[in-house]
Formats: structure tokens, C-alpha cells, sequence
């Protein structure tokens, strides 16, 4: 059905029209309180952030700093989480006794308290696998996972995207800026390293990482056996993201029956808006209420599960016809303060034209800083992971 | 049927009528020196120096040769030098048009002075005459009224009987033998009156003596006959209906009946005049002209779904030839569903609906069909940009029998090669067949057969397949018994439903099929007691079989499990009656009531819930199983329709209303506007009827010799148990779809003015509508309240509405339409605030239905282009050009916001962004 109402969007753009639309309407400040994140009873990092609402035009999480977090179980244990960032809490190997129910408290700068229902431990099986195939000439990435006991149902995943990034000119130059005796800005081009003139491997070698964006579920309460094989994304024919080496981190939830709801229903109202055919908005039906006034509305639904993660590689090897192309090229420019500041102050030195004779850099070539500089599009420091 | 030289004679005959008599020009003179001429020649001749127009038949003037030499010589006498020698004959009309014979017109013997000094006299080229004369080899039947000034003498003389006479009898198309319904046929003293039924049939009673008995239909000729009544008797009456497609003014048949009629709230429309005005891809759209009368509206330009007077689409019972159409929409809800070509007439009844109908809430929309030519075999071809279609027919036994066979099929996958890459593979395509037969077994026996099958299948780029049709069949018996009484009986079959399979996934591959199958028996007597009263009564009876949902795994890796939702039965039945009473010249009931019971049938499960707390499916008590063919539950009771109505004089009358109405079926819909995947839910204990009363006024004056009618109307409604659904409702596949609904209670209102002007070289209507649709969800038992508790807008409350159609013709070949509508933007929940959750910010909602899109405003103009009329020849031609949304106003359908790449973003929606330009040609041949 989904996939029908996207379709009917898009076929109806195509006869009609499509236009950004900033709302007129003055929203009124909300504030209400927004958990996210589920108790991870395994060894792993339990992730709770806490945010909340706010107005439509702000357009920014506004992180709710200086609660105190605890998980409670039912047995009357309480484990603090420590803020590792404004209104990101975090918690390594809680390692629950997955008979017991747990709970998340929170309590709040302005002193409110808030608690989860009780949860009990969801059975959370292993990811059999996270694999890809070409699908035209795209990449499709899918993850697979069964349960022999056949009751965990309902599923979430998220993942995270890495993959490497290399500059398209090697730059040995960078820009020096000066003054002259007339007090007026000079600039030339000199190498990066003046003892052995070697590239600034910092600007070739990036890593950028992407975590998911969208809500992905899935559930197998009408399949025969809990067997599923779900879509995660789709790179579309020459993406940069495979050029060199890619990779994917998949976490698998477990979920309630409750928390699958609720994430279907903001998946619904957040991400499945805009056909012809839009249902009215659902309201959410969190399991975190606020001790000292249930009626204000929280948004969150916690439970508990043991997450499982599995990373896995594609080489561009394995992708012969991949055909990335980024277009970049050069100019020569003249080494001197005035042609650089006329012609080259937008674009990134690369390697120069040096006099044979005094090694002097006569002039030197230039290429647009993002096809120079790495770092612009990602980070110059390598995941722990990547090998 | 002879050829003539044009047969635009039956446009200007339509002027003609309307003007009363005329005279030519005793001052114009005009110069002419002809040897020999033919016919042709004087004519262009004398078209050349005068405003007069001369419309003659070919055949029978040929041969005539003109000699005249004039100089200034007045019409008057240059007539009688051609035209007395030659045993000619002439007549003229208001509207300057001359109509020559040679042969003696029947009931037009004028004598010879009349051509030679009085062609003042000689004016009666009414339009009776020219029925005839277009129709000279016709026998004249002695029970076939043609003429308006013959004195037709009805029953025996000498037989001593009652005092009051019932006459009876068919209103038929002289040219095509096709019956006229609705059409009024009255007398003026005393006024009496009834019309015409879908068949045409009417019966009549009336004072013994002598009468002048007026005949009035859309389409037709006003007709009047002269009738002496001694004793009950038949006379049937042929009117000269539309031709052909030449005939572009339409003259409503409520330029009387609007004012007459008891009916409040009813809206009728005849092809001619929905195929007038533009639509998008120029397929002439019945829904869509539908959409512009007053109280009436649509979510949006992408939606077929009614709502009539804050009625929800699935409110209404839509009919064509009694078979009830599930799904009227093709492609995503772009076109209608009925074949514009087979379409006689449309009836919207928003407010008394007549005791014959129920079942639904808020309004019927009865689609009739035409029957086929009886006297030859004609067809017609259209194609336009997206669709086209052919349609053949011809009578099986002449006079007697006919049918129409109707084709549309669509070729719009060249729509989606315009798209995107990955659009290409995808595939939308539609059909509709209608087979449509009536058979005139003798003078009391007729029988129909109509036949309806409508297809839609498209393929979202081999990924999932989407298809849903209606079938219908159904057989209708028209017996009459005598002068009195009369029946109608029908047996019928429909069908809906669609199927969904995804194979993308070999694990999880999928066939999903929804589908619901009622019979139906319809008993529908109709007897004329005496001129007071007249009685109709029957019953229906309707049994429904619904297969709520099919889901089945579809390829051998499939590890779906089956799974049906338990299928439901249930028998619909009612009997009613109603009274239409005349109490005086001035004061007329119709009183009706409906007694409807619903019983829904074993086999099934049902599921009981504690009283006064939310269902849930956590709180199911138990589950009671109901054998096959037992009742689970009977629903029912009585239902209202009265209606009053006070002539103050001739042209003003004031009307008013009551009318309650149930509904046992509803559709599970939670969107928008009406999807294809929509599906239907039978009422059970769990899932109560639908109830609905409203109250109307109205206020109707017809001007100018009734050319111009307006009307006010203004109602109350109220709805309960209207179904609205908890958040998050699951409505495919749910085995206990009461813990997803809510029961919502409605109020609507309005006040609805129309000004039609329906006569004229410029005609068309106008129509504000002032109206609201609330709906309020305040049950706190229900698990879930909305907007807490208060009433909110529905999502098609848009308070003001403003439409104007106008067509103009410029001559017999060419007009133009143009049509304009304004309203109030449609309530929208809007986003309050953002927040942050799964890597992405989310937007936060409140009340629903807080804010209202844009207001919507859309122009459509069109033009029609006929091709030469020369009745013999095989092929017509006619070309609709035209332009949708003439502004390119970017009319947002919706406003939405959507998380994308982890950011919030708004976006207006609209369906026609720019103008969208049409062409169709239109192909008649015989």
C-alpha cells in the first residue's frame, strides 16, 4: 500500500507539481519531552537521548541536558546512565537478567519525573547476514535474519554507512599568506612539507559516516516461520559511496508488539506523508508517561533487547563496472600574489612547476578545493574498524 | 428517413420553440434576377441579401427551377412569385429561418391565400410540423400523437364512465424510438401533473373533456396535445428529441418541474449538457460535472468520492440502471467510470430521496442509460489523449428491440514513458464494457437487460500489481396492468473487487484479494388511484456476500500463511410506500416511509466486549459462533421521506423536507480521498448502521418564461455512527475491525443558491453553496477521543463554493464552454512542532483538522467544433479542443511535510500544476 501511495505522489508530480512549502501557521512552543532508545540487556552500549519538541520553523533538536537516567528492574536494581553529551546517555554491558522487566526512569532538570512501562527482555536472534546484490545497475543492500524459536515477530534496524574517500588530485602545495612592506596581503604557493615536498596524505585519505535516517521495521506475524529479508537501501548506479570501499553496520532490535506500533505510526506521520491518499496523523502511543501529570504528552517507547550488530565490506572490486566519475580538473597558475589572488583563491594548489635549475616553484596548478581537499566531504581520521 | 440538406433544422427548431410566432419582414426587399435557378441557387441568393435562414429538403426541391427578375421587391411578394406557382410551401419563424416543402404539410394545409397575403398566419412552422416533415415517409400511427393542433379523441364516446380518466402512455424520441424519462407531462386546468418514468411511460388521470396536455422534457420539444377523454385510454406521444450531437442548448425539463415537482435537493443533468463542459484529458466525466452542482464536493481533484451535503463518499448509493457501482473511478480516481456515450441522464438526490432508494446516507446519484436506436445501426467512436472508445447500436428487431454495446479502453502507458527511469516498466491501463438491451415485448411488456463490467490493473514497475473491477448484471421487467397500474420488477448481480500481489520478495510474496457480491430483487409498483393521489410501493431485497480479505502466499518460496478474514452475509430488506398527494392546485405531499431491516447472517464469528470500556482486542469476552444461515443480529426500522410542496403561482413555489435515512455497509477507509483499496464492512453487533436525518427549505423561482430558474435550498443534517478510526487502525486483514473503529457522530448545514439559465445561445448555471460539515468523537468509552471531544471539520468542510458553467454557441458548428469554480481550501491537520527520533527530525501533530490549504481556484475552457452535418453521409465528425486549468493556478491539493535525509520539509502538492491542454475527436457513423 505504501509503496502505491509514493508511486501515485510521484505519477501525479509528473503531471502536477511539487513546491517547497514553509507554513504560515505560528506554531506554539510544545516542549514536551522526547526518549529515545531501547535498554540493551546484553553487553553492548545501552543509547538514550533525550530532546525535545520544538517549534516547526526552528528546525533543531533542542537536547534535553542534565536529566539523571536510570534503568529500574522490577527486582528494585537502578543503574544510572552517565551524559556522555548534552542529552545523549550511554551505558555499556548491563547484562540484565533477561527473566526480570525493566524500566526506564528519567528525571528532569525541572525535577519531572518520567518512567517507561516495565519491559520484559525480547529474545533478540542473530543477524544471519547482511547482504547486497546488483539490482540493474544498482546496489541493494538487505539484511536477513531468522529465529528458530519463532517468536520474536517484530523487528528494527538501523545502520550506518562508511566508506572511503580519495581525493582526486594529490596536493603537495598549500597556499602561504603573507604581508608585503606595504602592509598589502601577499600570497604564494609553498610545499606542504618543505623537507621532503611529500603530498598531504590528510587531504587524500576521508572516511564519512552516515547513520540512517529512516525508520526500517519489519514483522513476520504473517509467515509461516520468523524468516525475513528486508531492504535497507538501495545505492543508486555510481554512487560515490562505493568507489573505493564501503562498509555497513546493521543493529537489530527486538521490539514489542507496542513499540513495533509505535514506530510504524511515526513512520507513518513522518515518512509516509504526502499522497494523495494521506491518512489523518496518528497520535503516538508512548509507554513513558510523566508521574506528575499523565495527560503531558511524551513521546518514546523503550523496551528491552539484547542488539545485535554486524558489519560487513564491498570492495569496488567486486563492482568491475562501477563507474563513479567526479569531475575535476586543473589550471596553471603563476606564482604570484596577484594572479593567485585573482584566478586561485577558490581552488586548492596541487603540485607545482618548480625552475630545474633553483627548485623555485615558477607556478603551479590548482583544482577545485573538493577535488583537493578530502576533508570537505568527510573525516581525515580512520575508523577503528576499517582495515 | 429522407435526407435532408441540414438537419440543423432541429437546433433552430429548439430556438423556434421558445419564440412563439413570427413573420417575415414585410419592409425587406431584396433584388434577384435568376433564369433557371436551382434551388441552391435562390437560396444563396436570397441568404446573401437577408438576415433569413432557409432550411429545406433536398429530395424534394431539386428538381424545382427559379425564374425571377426583381428589383427591390418586397420577401413577401418574391415568395409568392416563386413559391405559389411552384406549390411550394413556406413557413417562418421568430428566429428568421424559412422552412420550404413541397408537399402539403400535414396539419399545416394552408390555404393558398395564406402564401399569397398572410405568411403572418402561415406561421404556425411549429414544431410538430417539422417532426413531420423530417419524417415524411413515417406511417402516421393513430395512436402515435404527432401533431400539436390535431384534437385527439381518447376512449369511447358512448361508454358512460367516471368522471376522472386516467391516460397513459409512452414518451418516445421520434427519431431513435428511445423513451424519455422524467419528462412532465400536465395540464394546466386544473393543474395536474406527473412525469414520465426511466421508461417513459406516464399515466395520468384527469378530469373527462377536453384538454390541452403539455409534454416537457430536457432534450425535447415542448409538445402539446389537444385530448378529448370519454374513457381511460393509451396515447403514446413522440417528441423530437436531441439529434446527433448538433444540438448544443439543452432545455432542462425542470423549467417547470423545479418549480412543480415535490422533490427537494434533486439535481438532474443530461449528457448533452455534462459532455459540454471541459474536463481534463477531455473525456466528458459525469462525476466530475457532478462535483460542480451545489452541494456537492470532492477532497480534491484526484478523487471521484462524493460528498453530498457533508456526507462522506461512501454515503452514497450510486446507481447505474439499478446496479449499484462500488468503485466509479479509473485511474487513480481521474475518470468516472461511465461511459459518457451510453449516459441518457444523471440524477443527484441530495436531500428528499425518494422511499424506492435507501441504504445510504447521504445522497443517490442515479445514472440512467439510454436504450439503443431502434429504427437503424449507428455507432460512435472517440479518441482523445488517454482514452478512447467505440460504441454500436442498433435495433435487433425494428421498433422493437435495440441495443447499445459500449467500449473504453485507455492507452496511457505512454504517460509513464514520459516519467522517470524508473517509472518505465510501470503500466496503468482500464476498460469498460456495457451491453445494454431493451426489448418491447408487446404494448405491456418490456424487458431490459444491462450489462456492466469495468477493469483497472496497474503495475508499479514490476514490483506490485494492483487490480479492481465491478461487475454487474441486471434484468428489469416493466409490466402494465392497466391504465393505473403499472410494475416494475428487476433481478440483478454486482460485484466489486480488486486483488494486490507483490512478488518483489520471493519470502514474503503476496496476493491480497478483497470482494464483495450482492444480489438484489426490486419490486417497484407504481398506481395512479384517482388525480390526488398517487400511490408507488414495493420492496428490495439485497443479500451481500463479502469476502473481507484474502491473504495468500503467491510462488513456491513464499512463506506467507494464508489467512482469510471470515467472510460476511447479510439480507438487506425493505418495503415501502409513498403517497403522492395532491391536496389542492396549490398544495402537494409526497409521503413516504421505508421500513428497512438488516439482518447479519451466520456463518461467523463475533466477538462480545465488556460495555463501557474501549474495545480492545485484549478485552474480547468471548467469541460466539453463529451457524450457517443463522441471524446474528437485525438492525432496522422505519425511514421518512416527506416532502411538501406550496405553488404560490405559476413560476414560484416553496418546498421543504424531511427525510431519515440507514446505512448497514460502510467502507473502511482511512484516507483521504476515496482509494481503490478501499474496502467494505457489513454492520454487525459490534459495528451499529449508520443513521442520518435531515430537514430542508427551499425556495425556487423560475424567469423569463422559465428560461431562468433559481433556487434556494437550505438543510440540517445529522449523522451517527459514522465510522472514524483509532490511530494506527489496521484496516486490511483485521479479523475484529471494531477495535479499530471509533463511532462519530456529524452535523451538516448549508444554504445552497443556483441561477441556471437553461435556454439561449449563452446558458449555463451558477452555484454558491454556504455550507458546513462537523463531526465530533467524544466518547470516552471508545478508547480514544478527537480533537478532545469537540467537533472539528471534516475533511471535505469548505465552507463557501462558487461555480459557474457557461456555454455559449457562436453557430450551429462551433461554441465554446468555459467553466470556473472557487471554494474554501480543505482542512488539514498541520504540523505543530519538530522532533528528533531514528537519525532523522519528525514532525509533531495536535488537533486534527486545525488548519485549512490554500483556497482552490480553477478556469477549464473548451471548444466544440462540428464537422458538416450532411445527414447522409456515413461519418460525423467533432472535435472538442480545450484547455484544464486555463490560469495554471497551482491549486494545492495538499499541504505535507516529510521527514527526508534526516530533515523536516513542507511541500504544497498539486494534482494539475499547469494548464493541461486536450483534444478529442469524436466519431459518429452508421
Amino acid at each position: 500500500m505504501k509503496k502505491y501511495l509514493n508511486y501515485l505522489l510521484l505519477l501525479f508530480i509528473a503531471i502536477g507539481c511539487k513546491e517547497k512549502y514553509i507554513s504560515p501557521v505560528v506554531s506554539p512552543a510544545t516542549g514536551y519531552l522526547v526518549v529515545e532508545g531501547i535498554i540493551n540487556s546484553g553487553a553492548g552500549e545501552t543509547n538514550i537521548t533525550l530532546s525535545r519538541t520544538s517549534k516547526l520553523s526552528s528546525q533543531t533538536v533542542l537536547f534535553e541536558q542534565g536529566a539523571k537516567v536510570f534503568v529500574q528492574g522490577e527486582d528494585n536494581t537502578s543503574i544510572g546512565l552517565k551524559e556522555s553529551s548534552t542529552g545523549h546517555f550511554v551505558i555499556t554491558g548491563l547484562n540484565l537478567n533477561n527473566a526480570k522487566k525493566y524500566r526506564l526512569s528519567i528525571v528532569t532538570k525541572d525535577g519531572k519525573t518520567y518512567q517507561s512501562d516495565f519491559s520484559a527482555v525480547k529474545n533478540n536472534p542473530v543477524i544471519d547476514s547482511v547482504s547486497w546484490r546488483r539490482e540493474g545497475r544498482d546496489v541493494q543492500l538487505y539484511v536477513n535474519t531468522h529465529d528458530p524459536n519463532n517468536n520474536t515477530k517484530y523487528y528494527q534496524w538501523e545502520y550506518a554507512e562508511t566508506w572511503e574517500i580519495h581525493s582526486y588530485y594529490l596536493s603537495t602545495l598549500k597556499y602561504k599568506v603573507g604581508t608585503n612592506s606595504k602592509g598589502a596581503t601577499t600570497y604564494s604557493a609553498v610545499y606542504n612539507d618543505s623537507t621532503n615536498y611529500g603530498p598531504d596524505m590528510t587531504k587524500y585519505f576521508c572516511w564519512k559516516t552516515e547513520p540512517s535516517t529512516s525508520i526500517m521495521t519489519g514483522t513476520t506475524t504473517n509467515l509461516a516461520s520468523d524468516v525475513i529479508n528486508l531492504p535497507l537501501i538501495n545505492i543508486s548506479a555510481d554512487s560515490w559511496k562505493l568507489n573505493i570501499l564501503y562498509s555497513m553496520n546493521v543493529r537489530q532490535y527486538s521490539l514489542s508488539e507496542g513499540r513495533y506500533e509505535f514506530l510504524q505510526r511515526m513512520k507513518k506521520n513522518t515518512e509516509g506523508t504526502g499522497s494523495v491518499f494521506d491518512a489523518q496523523p496518528s497520535e503516538y502511543n508512548s509507554n513513558i508517561h510523566c508521574l506528575s501529570n499523565p495527560n503531558e504528552p511524551v513521546i518514546g517507547y523503550v523496551d528491552v533487547c539484547n542488539v545485535q550488530e554486524k558489519r560487513i565490506f564491498i570492495n569496488r572490486k567486486s563492482l568491475p563496472d562501477w563507474n563513479y566519475n567526479q569531475s575535476c580538473s586543473e589550471v596553471e597558475i603563476p606564482n604570484v600574489s596577484d594572479s593567485i589572488a585573482i584566478k586561485a583563491l577558490f581552488l586548492l594548489p596541487t603540485y607545482p612547476n618548480t625552475d630545474p635549475m633553483t627548485g623555485r616553484i615558477i607556478s603551479f596548478f590548482a583544482a577545485p578545493p573538493e577535488c583537493v581537499d578530502c576533508k570537505l566531504k568527510g573525516s581525515s581520521t580512520k575508523p577503528s574498524f576499517w582495515p | 428517413m429522407k435526407p435532408f440538406k441540414y438537419i440543423l433544422v432541429f437546433g433552430f427548431l429548439i430556438f423556434s420553440s421558445l419564440k412563439g410566432q413570427a413573420q417575415l419582414d414585410s419592409t425587406q426587399k431584396i433584388n434577384l434576377a435568376l433564369n433557371n435557378a436551382s434551388i441552391q441557387e435562390l437560396v444563396k441568393n436570397m441568404e446573401s441579401q437577408t438576415e433569413y435562414h432557409f432550411y429545406f429538403d433536398t429530395a424534394q426541391l431539386s428538381k424545382k427551377r427559379f425564374t425571377i427578375q426583381a428589383t427591390k421587391m418586397p420577401m413577401l411578394q418574391v415568395f409568392n412569385i416563386l413559391f405559389t406557382e411552384q406549390k411550394i410551401y413556406f413557413s417562418v419563424d421568430k428566429e428568421e429561418h424559412v422552412f420550404l416543402a413541397s408537399t402539403p404539410l400535414p396539419n399545416l394545409i394552408l390555404p393558398d391565400s395564406y402564401f399569397a397575403g398572410n405568411a403572418k398566419n402561415a406561421t404556425a412552422s411549429n414544431n410538430a410540423n417539422y417532426s413531420n416533415f423530417s419524417e415524411p415517409d413515417e406511417p402516421l400511427n393513430a395512436q402515435e400523437a404527432l401533431a400539436d393542433n390535431k384534437l385527439y379523441e381518447i376512449g369511447e364516446k358512448s361508454l358512460a364512465g367516471a368522471n376522472i380518466i386516467t391516460l397513459a402512455g409512452y414518451i418516445k424520441d421520434i427519431r431513435t424510438g428511445e423513451p424519455i424519462a422524467g419528462a412532465s407531462v400536465y395540464i394546466d386546468k386544473p393543474r395536474i401533473g406527473v412525469s414520465t418514468d426511466q421508461n417513459g411511460y406516464y399515466a395520468i388521470s384527469l378530469p373527462k373533456g377536453k384538454h390541452i396536455l403539455n409534454v416537457q422534457s430536457l432534450g425535447i420539444r415542448d409538445v402539446k396535445r389537444q385530448v378529448v377523454l370519454y374513457s381511460d385510454g393509451k396515447m403514446n406521444i413522440e417528441a423530437t428529441g436531441s439529434i446527433m450531437s448538433l444540438k448544443k442548448v439543452t432545455i432542462s425539463a425542470q423549467k417547470i418541474s423545479n418549480v412543480r415537482g415535490t422533490i427537494m435537493g434533486v439535481q438532474k443533468l443530461d449528457i448533452k449538457t455534462v459532455k459540454q463542459v471541459p474536463v481534463v484529458f477531455g473525456e466528458a466525466d459525469i462525476l466530475r460535472v457532478v462535483t460542480t452542482l451545489p452541494g456537492v464536493k470532492t477532497v480534491g481533484e484526484a478523487s471521484t468520492g462524493l460528498n453530498v451535503r457533508g456526507g462522506s463518499s461512501d454515503q452514497n448509493l450510486i446507481l447505474f440502471n439499478d446496479a449499484t457501482i462500488y468503485n466509479p473511478a479509473h485511474f487513480f480516481g481521474m475518470f468516472s467510470s461511465f461511459n459518457p456515450e451510453l449516459i441518457n441522464n444523471v440524477e443527484l438526490y441530495k436531500s428528499s430521496i425518494p422511499a424506492s432508494y435507501g441504504g445510504r446516507l447521504s445522497s443517490v446519484l442515479d445514472i440512467t442509460s439510454r436504450e439503443g436506436n431502434k429504427k437503424e445501426f449507428t455507432g460512435s467512436a472517440g479518441i482523445g489523449l488517454l482514452t478512447s472508445r467505440v460504441n454500436i447500436e442498433g435495433p435487433l428487431e425494428k421498433d422493437k428491440s435495440s441495443f447499445i454495446l459500449g467500449g473504453r479502453s485507455t492507452y496511457s502507458n505512454w504517460l509513464f514513458n514520459l516519467m522517470p527511469g524508473e517509472y518505465k516498466n510501470s503500466k496503468a491501463d482500464f476498460y469498460d464494457l456495457n451491453l445494454i438491451i431493451n426489448n418491447q415485448i408487446d404494448k405491456n411488456n418490456t424487458l431490459y437487460f444491462t450489462g456492466y463490467l469495468s477493469n483497472d490493473h496497474f503495475n508499479l514497475n514490476s514490483d506490485t500489481a494492483y487490480g479492481y473491477g465491478n461487475k454487474n448484471m441486471s434484468v428489469k421487467w416493466k409490466h402494465i396492468y392497466s391504465n393505473k397500474l403499472n410494475s416494475l420488477m428487476t433481478a440483478g448481480y454486482d460485484s466489486y473487487g480488486y486483488q494486490i500481489n507483490s512478488q518483489r520478495l520471493p519470502l514474503s510474496a503476496y496476493q491480497l484479494s478483497f470482494g464483495i457480491q450482492q444480489t438484489y430483487f426490486k419490486a417497484h409498483f407504481i398506481y395512479n388511484i384517482n388525480n390526488k393521489h398517487s400511490i408507488d410501493f414495493g420492496l428490495n431485497s439485497l443479500y451481500y456476500n463479502l469476502a473481507p480479505g484474502n491473504y495468500e502466499p503467491l510462488g513456491s518460496k513464499s512463506l506467507v500463511v494464508k489467512d482469510i478474514v471470515a467472510k460476511e452475509q447479510a439480507l438487506e430488506n425493505a418495503l415501502y410506500a409513498t403517497d403522492h398527494f395532491t391536496i389542492n392546485s396549490k398544495l402537494k405531499l409526497d409521503a413516504g416511509i421505508r421500513l428497512s431491516a438488516f439482518s447479519a447472517l451466520g456463518p461467523n464469528a463475533i466477538n462480545t466486549y465488556p460495555t463501557g470500556s474501549p474495545r480492545t482486542a485484549d478485552n474480547i469476552l468471548s467469541t460466539v459462533n453463529y451457524t450457517n444461515g443463522s441471524i446474528i443480529k437485525t438492525y432496522g426500522g422505519p425511514e421518512f421521506r416527506l416532502g411538501l410542496r406550496y405553488v404560490i403561482d405559476e413560476t414560484f413555489s416553496l418546498k421543504a423536507g424531511y427525510n431519515s435515512q440507514r446505512q448497514y455497509i460502510h467502507s473502511l477507509s482511512n484516507t483521504t480521498a476515496m482509494a481503490p483499496t478501499d474496502i467494505w464492512k457489513l454492520s454487525d453487533p459490534n459495528i451499529k448502521p449508520q443513521t442520518g436525518d435531515q430537514i430542508s427549505f427551499g425556495i425556487y423561482k423560475n424567469m423569463k418564461s422559465n428560461t431562468i430558474e433559481t433556487s434556494l435550498e437550505l438543510y440540517y443534517k445529522n449523522m451517527d455512527n459514522y465510522l472514524d478510526f483509532k490511530s494506527g487502525a489496521k484496516l486490511v486483514m483485521n479479523h475484529h475491525i471494531e477495535t479499530d473503529v471509533l463511532g462519530t457522530q456529524g452535523k451538516a448545514y448549508g444554504v445552497e443558491l443556483l441561477v441556471k439559465k437553461t435556454a439561449g445561445k449563452l446558458n449555463g448555471w451558477i452555484s454558491y453553496t454556504w455550507s458546513r460539515v462537523l463531526l465530533r468523537m467524544n466518547d470516552p468509552t471508545a478508547g480514544e477521543i478527537i480533537n478532545k471531544g469537540q467537533y472539528y471539520p471534516s475533511n471535505y468542510d469548505k465552507p463557501n463554493d462558487l461555480t459557474l458553467i457557461a456555454n455559449y454557441k457562436f453557430s450551429h458548428r462551433f461554441s465554446i464552454s468555459f467553466n470556473s469554480s472557487y471554494s474554501t481550501g480543505r482542512p488539514i491537520t498541520l504540523p505543530i512542532g519538530v522532533f528528533s527520533y531514528g537519525g532523522s527530525l519528525r514532525t509533531l501533530y495536535a488537533d486534527r483538522n486545525a488548519y485549512r490549504i490554500p483556497d482552490y481556484f480553477r478556469t477549464d475552457f473548451s471548444m466544440n467544433i462540428e464537422g458538416n452535418h450532411k445527414i447522409n453521409q456515413l461519418m460525423h465528425n467533432s472535435w472538442s479542443i480545450g484547455v484544464y486549468n486555463l490560469t495554471g493556478q497551482r491549486n494545492p491539493y495538499s499541504i505535507y511535510y516529510v521527514s527526508e535525509k534526516g530533515a523536516v520539509n513542507g511541500y504544497k502538492l498539486s494534482i494539475f500544476g499547469a494548464a493541461i491542454p486536450y483534444i478529442n475527436l469524436n466519431i459518429r457513423f452508421k
